[in-house]
């Protein structure tokens, strides 16, 4: 998993996730509760790569690569809204979702979840630009040392 | 759209807890006059609903396109932090949230949000302080200081977070609690510092703790959290204290239904119609101290026209006179929307 900072040049915080259930590809959304950076979790720093810089092509959006396929919802406005129509934006998303299931993801809504993924007050470990963090201990952790 | 000069069918008073035949007669988007009658009618017809806490942001739509898929739900009025657009782009982030949504005839009501940043652990794109919120509450644009999120600091007598509820309180103006699980001394103390409602609530025995102190409880059914299984038997014993809403809702969801879906799922449960009514139509037109009409006279000809207080098939969606959908179809056109 990892999380770019969309405001600052600082290098992305990168952490472990468990679970996610991704088999190939990567996923990536530039909604990450609440500061809204780019977050992706995926199998290959290629992947995760790749995902994320569609991202920034499209100003926002959340994406599914995975080999030579790729799915994007742009979503332009503050990187979290569409400018579509709301039939247009519901079938993308939808798409999406089953994208990230065919890629693997066992969890009942994938791309939600890598969005709370980064909201610090809901525990247990999160990530933010600065750092994974402990969200009982409300304190960053090292990502080696525990 | 399409003005509507009068409609007749079983008009449902919530306001009087009565049902009667009649006839509403409509002129410049008000009620002018009712006639009561004991012609036999088929259809009925309701107060709109209302969606009293949403991030419209959830659904990844503008305000105005949420609008038109909203109402065809029938939701006429929704109360929205728009504590996400905030959070990236400030004030201008929110000065877009209300120019969208002042574009359609769907009443948005936006709060001043209370927690930009979230917390001091991350980078976001703004910051709103209390001289911030200051300046979003001085205006009548904004309705209300919503969610406080922090309520550790509310606890801790935070400074600038209590500077910013006082000013929402100074305006007269309500400010909304965001406090999952919090209980005993330190509810208290959330509760006296001003905040009025809370829609995080995971029991039904925190709710009504939460209940007795003063508060409302909005009943949360969304597509991240979902507590309606537990908190709707508060309906039976609170129906004045209790409202809906979503909190979020992804576009997906927001496809298939809103509001409209709690109301069925409530009446289904054999709770009494007049109070699911309450907590979707009237509850928060009172405590945010909406202009939104209850089908009295001289009220905004805001209503539904639904088949039956079952299924509710919303047949049409009226808002200030106005045919906003009928039929299971918008009539307001898409905006063209170049950002």
């Amino acid at each position: 998993m990892e999380l770019f900072p969309t405001l600052t040049d600082a290098k992305p915080a990168i952490g472990f996730v468990k679970n996610f259930g991704l088999k190939k590809g990567a996923i990536a959304s530039s909604i990450a509760h609440d500061s809204h950076n780019i977050i992706s979790v995926g199998t290959s720093d290629e992947a995760i790569c790749e995902a994320v810089n569609l991202i920034i092509e499209n100003r926002g959006g959340i994406c599914a690569v995975s080999g030579r396929k790729q799915k994007i919802l742009p979503l332009p406005i503050g990187g979290i809204i569409s400018n579509s129509d709301y039939q247009t934006v519901a079938k993308k998303y939808s798409e999406l979702d089953r994208t990230a299931k065919e890629m693997g993801s066992k969890l009942s809504s994938p791309f939600m979840t890598l969005s709370f993924m980064a909201l610090l007050v809901i525990p247990e470990l999160k990530i933010s630009d600065k750092g994974l963090f402990d969200a009982e201990k409300f304190t960053f952790v090292d990502l080696f040392s525990q | 759209m399409e003005k509507i000069k009068e409609i007749s069918g079983n008009i449902v008073d919530v306001v009087n807890s009565k049902i009667y035949g009649g006839t509403l007669y409509i002129e410049n988007g008000k009620i002018t006059e009712i006639k009561q009658s004991s012609a036999k009618y088929e259809n009925y017809v309701i107060p709109g609903f209302i969606d009293a806490h949403i991030h419209v942001e959830s659904s990844m739509l503008t305000p105005a396109e949420f609008a038109r898929i909203a109402a065809i739900h029938g939701t006429i009025a929704v109360v929205s932090d728009p504590h996400e657009i905030a959070n990236i782009l400030g004030i201008d982030g929110i000065n877009f949230m209300l120019e969208s949504g002042k574009t359609v005839p769907i009443k948005f009501y936006f709060g001043a949000p209370s927690c930009v940043p979230a917390t001091e652990f991350e980078t976001s794109g703004a910051k709103l302080d209390s001289e911030k919120i200051k300046s979003l509450l001085k205006s009548d644009r904004l309705k209300y200081l919503s969610e406080v999120m922090n309520f550790p600091g509310v606890i801790s007598n935070d400074p600038d977070l209590m500077k910013k509820v006082k000013i929402a309180r100074d305006f007269g103006k309500p400010v909304d609690g965001h406090a999952p699980g919090l209980r005993g001394k330190d509810l208290r103390k959330y509760i006296k510092s001003g905040i009025s409602t809370d829609h995080e609530c995971f029991s039904y025995e925190e709710a009504e703790e939460k209940i007795r102190l003063g508060m409302k409880i909005l009943i949360r059914e969304g597509s991240a959290a979902k507590n309606f299984k537990e908190l709707i038997p508060l309906l039976k014993k609170y129906p004045d204290k209790c409202m809906f809403c979503c909190d979020d809702k992804h576009p997906n969801d927001l496809l298939k239904g809103h509001i409209n879906e709690l109301v069925k799922r409530a009446v289904s449960l054999n709770y009494d119609v007049i109070d699911v009514l309450k907590a979707a139509c009237l509850n928060p037109v009172l405590h945010y101290k909406l202009d939104v009409g209850l089908l009295k006279k001289g009220d905004s000809a805001d209503f539904l026209v639904v088949n039956n207080l079952r299924e509710f098939e919303i047949l049409k969606t009226v808002i200030d006179g106005k045919i906003v959908a009928e039929n299971f179809r918008s009539v307001s056109k898409r905006k063209n929307q170049n950002y």
